[in-house]
């Protein structure tokens, strides 16, 4: 179960190719698809709308999402993403006796829908360079007896959040580069703010590299960094430490 | 290899030494306290009220996960300031000018991140305190507990210094992984400012559940370490929570509040009838042998059951020095000591007053 949790963690932190990444303004082509080891999988249903589902989470946490494009304008690119979780599963899977216990035996679960909109403003001038910011909210509604502790954790804290107060801001940018032919590389920063009394806010700041290594297949290494405010104060990463979390991925491209 | 090695082998190799910082140097300073209210130190007296208190860190009689028929793992922030409110009232009440504390959290989860020490100088009249950890993590993922930092603490009216945290001897039978995440036990030494002698405070909170003798380590190390501070010159006053019955109690095993349901099996002392001996043999206990054997009950500072009542003593005060004589008092109750406690903890308070001046 501690697996599990740790899973759920690397598969929020994975992203995914530029220029048709998810966190950018573009959708896939018609047809197209992407899946990772972490990373969602995503399909283009047709011109400018684009679906994505993480499918090991679907055994516990039901989720989708669609992406749609509304304008293109030489190299503007306006979007948004509408995305539905059910995480209810989750969390009682997390909470347990003993060793991967992750929230308390006792939790009472309630029903959790949490829906999550976000606009999305692109400027993709060629096939170098993509720059994405967005704003989204989420709001969640829950329906039954409840006594869901906050995990008190990077990354984990900032999507737990709307599902414990209702609801939850968020603000971004990312970048993406193509170095070389076969070598991308993005930057992007998170900034959360949370329905709650006390851990108001956090700030996520991610980079990656990824290697195109055939046509299809595409391996990346990244790290993530975390500034958040939890109900205890203030911390940078995990316990105050410089180093941020490393991360890979294996993707496929079909 | 067991999955439990392997996670304790690979994840200080993949993550650091120490990523969830757990763990503590043999000796490292102790975390100094002072109240936020401003006050004037008084003049020292020529006698010293002392009190030795676990105080189930601010969990009343809430019945944890851990417990006998308990399924609670964290509690709110009001339920923590009620619960402490009731301790520092108590503390208030008996006025003591140095309180040894067990089981206090200043920063874990299970207590609302309430930092206890703070709250109790900030609603007492002490005014400076040590703290040592006997139990970090970052994160603990097991049972829902999350980030913890719980220990021993010193109170006092008067400044501490020369505070250290010592470290005690780990189980030597639990698994990697459990140690890791797992209680590290320590002494909690400091001196206390503008006493003439100098009077030091040897605090600790030995092993509980520990079946190859590491409690004893814990019992032999705190006699140690006041023998060296007594050698080293001044007054010693140590004790706190040792886990164990006095070498006379009546019943070692078999207690009424014994529960099978908990997560622990009933206590059993057999066998270690003659662990204190050391220190009773070496200092001026504030109960005596005599008084424990004569009339057990009254010095009983443990309850599992508040419905049960006080079922055997854990808790101890010894010196170099002298007690006031018949001054020690285990506050049990109304009756024994003006006031309620069972509720407030699963300890009673134990205070005796210490002779500075002959």
């Amino acid at each position: 179960m501690t697996g599990c949790a740790l899973l759920v963690v690397a598969m929020g932190i994975a992203p995914e190719v530029p220029h048709a990444r998810s966190a950018s303004a573009q959708t896939l082509a018609p047809g197209q698809g992407e899946i990772g080891l972490l990373a969602p999988l995503r399909y283009g249903l047709s011109d400018g709308i684009e679906i994505s589902t993480h499918p090991l989470l679907m055994l516990v946490a039901p989720n989708g999402a669609l992406k749609r494009q509304w304008v293109t304008q030489g190299a503007l690119r306006l979007a948004t993403r509408h995305a539905v979780l059910y995480p209810s599963g989750l969390y009682s899977v997390l909470a347990r006796d003993g060793t991967g216990g992750i929230l308390p035996h006792e939790t009472l679960v309630p029903h959790i829908l949490a829906l999550t909109n976000e606009v999305l403003v692109g400027y993709h001038p060629d096939s170098r360079l993509s720059l994405t910011g967005k704003v989204g909210a989420t709001l969640a509604v829950r329906l039954g007896e409840e006594n869901v502790a906050s995990i008190d954790l990077p990354w984990a804290y900032t999507r737990q959040a709307p599902h414990r107060r209702g609801w939850g801001l968020v603000a971004g940018a990312d970048l993406a580069l193509r170095l070389h032919a076969r070598v991308d590389a993005s930057a992007s920063v998170d900034v959360f703010v949370l329905g709650a009394r006390r851990g108001r806010y956090g700030v996520e700041h991610r980079g990656t590299l990824a290697w195109q290594a055939t046509e299809a297949l595409r391996l990346v290494l990244g790290y993530a960094a975390f500034y958040q405010q939890y109900p205890y104060g203030t911390e940078l990463n995990l316990g105050g430490s410089k180093w941020p979390v490393p991360f890979g991925d294996v993707q496929w491209r079909f | 290899m067991s999955r439990p090695r392997l996670l304790a082998v690979i994840l200080p190799l993949v993550c650091g030494c120490d990523p969830l910082h757990t763990g503590f140097d043999e000796r490292e300073p102790a975390v100094m306290y002072r109240a936020t209210h401003a006050a004037t130190d008084p003049d020292v007296p020529s006698e010293l009220a002392i009190m030795t208190w676990n105080i189930k860190y601010g969990g009343g009689r809430i019945r944890f996960f851990w417990e006998c028929l308990g399924d609670r793992a964290n509690m709110t922030i009001a339920e923590v300031e009620s619960n402490l409110a009731g301790i520092a009232a108590k503390v208030n009440r008996e006025q003591p000018d140095l309180v040894l504390l067990q089981e206090v959290d200043v920063e874990a989860k299970r207590t609302a991140y309430v930092d206890e020490v703070q709250y109790l100088l900030d609603h007492t009249h002490l005014t400076y305190g040590a703290y040592a950890s006997q139990w970090r993590a970052d994160y603990v993922p097991s049972d829902g507990v999350g980030r913890m930092d719980s220990g021993n603490a010193i109170l006092s009216r008067w400044p501490l210094v020369d505070a250290e945290r010592l470290a005690l001897p780990l189980i030597g039978n639990e698994d990697a992984l459990t140690r890791y995440f797992y209680l590290k036990r320590n002494i909690l030494r400091a001196r206390v400012a503008r006493t003439d002698p100098p009077l030091w405070i040897v605090a600790t909170h030995t092993e509980a559940f520990s079946d190859d003798g590491t409690k004893r380590k814990h019992i032999d190390r705190l006699a140690a370490e006041m023998q060296a501070r007594a050698a080293a010159g001044g007054l010693v006053i140590g004790g706190g929570d040792l886990n164990e019955i006095p070498p006379n109690a009546p019943r070692r095993n078999d207690f009424p509040d014994d529960c099978t349901s908990g997560r622990y099996a009933g206590d059993k002392y057999l066998g270690e009838e003659d662990w204190l001996d050391g220190l009773f043999a070496s200092f001026n206990p504030a109960a005596s042998l005599d008084q424990l054997g004569s009339d057990p009950e009254r010095w009983y500072t443990f309850s599992g059951d508040e419905l049960t009542g006080w079922t055997r003593t854990l808790d101890y005060l010894f010196t170099t020095g002298t007690w006031q004589p018949g001054s020690a008092l285990v506050h049990q109750g109304e009756d024994q000591g003006g006031s309620s406690t069972i509720l407030l903890s699963d300890h009673a308070p134990l205070t005796a007053t210490l002779e500075l001046q002959p």
